[in-house]
């Protein structure tokens, strides 16, 4: 399987080096409809109910969905990475194990948004989506631990496996009747009294997970579970995306009855989803990103650390992760500012006489240093 | 009768000094009160003269003692050092310092009439009272007349220069005021002559062809006040120079600012991006550094036209530390080091962009900013802080 791994990722790496011939072609083919508004350096909407639907106003970076309750619109600008993943995504398929993408680069350049764009991606194709809003709440922020009855040392989460389940049912309405005609594959004891028996719905699953938080742990690992088999037997596809993936192999602020640190491989959540990233099940896609946040020390504010995924992902996650395609995010071209620019000017978003003028809008350019998140935050204050 | 007595004491004052008081006696009893005086003071001045120079020669010779060199080796130079080390001063005036030099130099000169050997006053302009002026502007009346004749001679001809045909190029410079040119002619004039000067010299300067007299008319110029000149505080405005591989041009300054040292080289024709110690200008999160660093960029109005490369290192890091302490590894802050490499940034954009140059100064862009960090004191916690104080 590792070695079938690796040729796909060479492949997919020279999919990507020939991207853009490769999207126009598929775009007509395959799926014109659902892919029709995706074009390099445009702006394109997310429909508003959409958004609430996907719950991107808690998933996307905190300035975005503060910009996206003033406009009320939520427009993004489609970049590279974007059209590279689409392009990934077009390829998944049944024989071929989950593709592992990995979004990296520096500091506001647009992880976290292109993580959603994809997200919006696989709903307009109606895939099954598992989106972690970061790896790092369920390593530390864990507010309630209780020890694991399935395993014996695990530490089940039941506060943050309830908001996993719940926001796997918000994301997924849209297949919500396709996976109510999906049947479990075998009976689940989850405890003395509650038990699921073999052959129910496994939207069921997730039913008893958020009634009963004391079972929730586990029903998102019978869940993820289910949902790997079903996508091997073809009946779905699935796209898992989880922000700050490297925090799965970082370090944690859950204490032991000894009052260690639990590592992370002791917690339940964390091994689900590592699980769901280890890639020995198909047709889906693993869209991780590698955030720096998890080895930066945030009161330091003149160090540049490294934001490449062998520093972020450590050894042993590097090792876990390591077919995979990395797709890096870059601060914006002159013209991706431009239309930013533009939009922001049409919006009356910048209102100051100063910042519309060409001198305004090139000071604007380079005191954000061409970065994204600069760049939002600059034109909110002008 | 009065002509006799004239050329008498005239012929004793040409030989000047050399003039016998018995002699002279004689004679000048029969001659003006006005000529009486001048002598006298003339011989006065020459006697004064002669102490000084001798008191002079002494103390030069004690000094040498003093400082324990040969008489030889004691020239003007080895005097200053002498003076300054034997007198230190604070004071900020030069002209408050002590001073040790010839008599010659110093003292104020004794305007000596001079007369020919039939004992008249040599030149005609001698009976204007003011000789010197009117020289001056019959000088300049004749260099007009020559400056008119070249250009008609010379205008559409290609013997000569070009440039030579222009009008003097006097920008950035002023006429010396009446009292520097007092002082110059070491005459005394009124403001109406010093106005007809000016008025000439404006005429002879408008001329084309007036620039092949520049040196004459640029030695009656000063430079303007307000012009940057030489007058910037810290390092000058760089030479622009061309890097030979990729035909650009550039230029390169060091510069600091509290205990960063930063050395800069800005490029033309760039696409406004910076690497400074290898980080990029994203790198830096902070607005403020951004803004420092681009300030100079901002206020030419030159944004995406220069790249800026830099280096930096830390003063205090370089300098020996005691020897039981660990070498403390510093390094710029949040706005130190950006402003060091801002006041370079903006001296090599006046460089390579000199009509930016005025903007600049105005905004203090190219002034070096001399403050430090201030050392602490002994038996106190920091520069100005104190222990506190504690009745037993």
């Amino acid at each position: 399987m590792k070695t079938c791994g690796r040729v796909f990722f060479h492949n997919a790496r020279r999919l990507a080096a020939h991207k853009f011939t490769f999207t126009e072609v598929r775009y007509l083919s395959a799926q014109p409809k659902a892919e029709s508004n995706i074009e390099v350096g445009s702006l394109s909407e997310i429909q508003m109910s959409v958004a609430k639907h996907l719950n991107l106003k808690t998933h996307l970076p905190s300035p975005l969905s503060k910009q996206m309750d003033t406009l009320g619109e939520l427009v993004t600008l489609i970049r590279d990475p974007m059209m590279e993943i689409a392009s990934c995504m077009r390829v998944v398929d049944k024989t071929l194990p989950a593709l592992r993408l990995v979004l990296w680069g520096a500091f506001g350049t647009g992880k976290t948004v292109t993580l959603n764009q994809a997200v919006h991606h696989a709903y307009t194709n109606n895939w099954v989506i598992v989106h972690l809003r970061s790896a790092m709440d369920l390593t530390r922020r864990v507010k309630e631990i209780e020890m694991s009855s399935f395993v014996p040392g695990r530490i089940n989460d039941p506060s943050n496996a309830v908001a996993v389940l719940q926001n796997f049912k918000q994301q997924n309405q849209h297949v919500w009747k396709t996976l109510g005609e999906l049947f479990t594959e075998r009976d689940y004891e989850w405890s003395k009294s509650e038990r699921t028996a073999q052959g129910k719905p496994i939207t069921e699953i997730i039913e008893m997970g958020i009634t009963a938080p004391f079972l929730a742990s586990d029903c998102v690992g019978a869940l993820f579970r289910e949902l790997r088999r079903h996508a091997k037997d073809g009946k779905l596809k699935a796209l898992v995306a989880v922000d700050d993936a490297n925090s799965l192999w970082g370090k944690t602020l859950v204490k032991r009855a000894d009052r260690t640190y639990a590592p992370p491989s002791d917690l339940t959540l964390v091994v689900h989803f590592r699980r769901l990233i280890a890639n020995d099940w198909t047709n889906g896609c693993v869209l991780m990103v590698a955030d720096k946040k998890e080895v930066a020390d945030a009161r330091d504010e003149l160090g540049v650390s490294r934001h490449t995924p062998l520093e972020l992902f450590g050894e042993e996650g590097f090792e876990f992760v390591e077919p995979f395609l990395p797709i890096e995010t870059t601060n914006y071209t002159e013209s991706e500012t431009n239309t930013l620019y533009d939009y922001y000017v049409r919006k009356n978003w910048l209102a100051s006489k100063s910042a519309r003028t060409e001198e305004g809008r090139k000071q604007l350019m380079h005191l954000s240093a061409f970065n994204p998140y600069y760049y939002e935050r600059l034109c909110a204050f002008n | 009768m009065l002509r006799i007595a004239l050329t008498r004491s005239s012929r004793a004052m040409s030989v000047a000094s050399q003039a016998s008081a018995s002699d002279s006696e004689t004679s000048v009893r029969k001659i003006g009160k006005a000529l009486e005086t001048y002598l006298k003071n003339s011989q006065q001045h020459v006697a004064m003269m002669e102490k000084h120079r001798a008191e002079f020669e002494t103390g030069r010779r004690h000094l040498a003692k003093m400082m324990s060199l040969d008489i030889h080796e004691l020239d003007q130079a080895a005097i200053d050092r002498a003076i300054q080390y034997l007198f230190p001063s604070g004071l900020t005036d030069p002209n408050a310092r002590p001073v040790m030099r010839p008599p010659d130099e110093i003292l104020p000169k004794f305007q000596r009439f001079t007369f020919d050997e039939e004992g008249k006053p040599e030149g005609t302009r001698f009976f204007t009272l003011n000789p010197k002026i009117y020289g001056l502007l019959s000088e300049i009346g004749v260099k007009t007349q020559s400056v008119m004749k070249f250009y008609d001679e010379h205008v559409g001809s290609r013997s000569v220069n070009r440039s030579d045909l222009e009008p003097a190029n006097l920008s950035g410079s002023q006429w010396i005021t009446a009292d520097k040119m007092k002082k110059k002619l070491s005459e005394k004039f009124t403001n109406e002559l010093y106005g007809q000067v000016i008025i000439a010299f404006e005429h002879l300067a408008s001329l084309p062809g007036s620039a092949i007299e520049q040196k004459f008319l640029s030695e009656f110029r000063e430079p303007m006040t307000a012009s940057t000149g030489s007058k910037l505080f810290g390092p000058a405005i760089p030479e622009v120079k061309v890097c030979a591989e990729t035909n650009r041009r550039y230029a390169e300054v060091t510069t600091h600012c509290k205990d960063t040292r930063a050395t800069v080289k800005v490029t033309d024709a760039g696409k406004g991006t910076f690497n400074i110690d290898g980080l990029q200008l994203h790198d830096f999160r902070h607005l403020q550094a951004r803004e420092i660093l681009l300030a100079p960029m901002i206020i030419s109005q030159t944004l995406g036209r220069f790249d800026v490369t830099a280096t930096t290192e830390c003063i205090s890091n370089t300098l020996p530390e005691a020897p039981n302490r660990e070498p403390f590894k510093r390094s710029g802050g949040m706005s130190a080091l950006p402003r060091a490499v801002r006041h370079g940034t903006a001296l090599c954009v006046a460089a390579l962009h000199p009509e930016s140059i005025e903007p600049l100064r105005l905004s203090g862009l190219l002034t070096l900013d001399p403050r430090k960090n201030e050392r602490s004191k002994v038996n106190q916690p920091g520069a100005r802080a104190k222990w506190i104080w504690k009745r037993r």
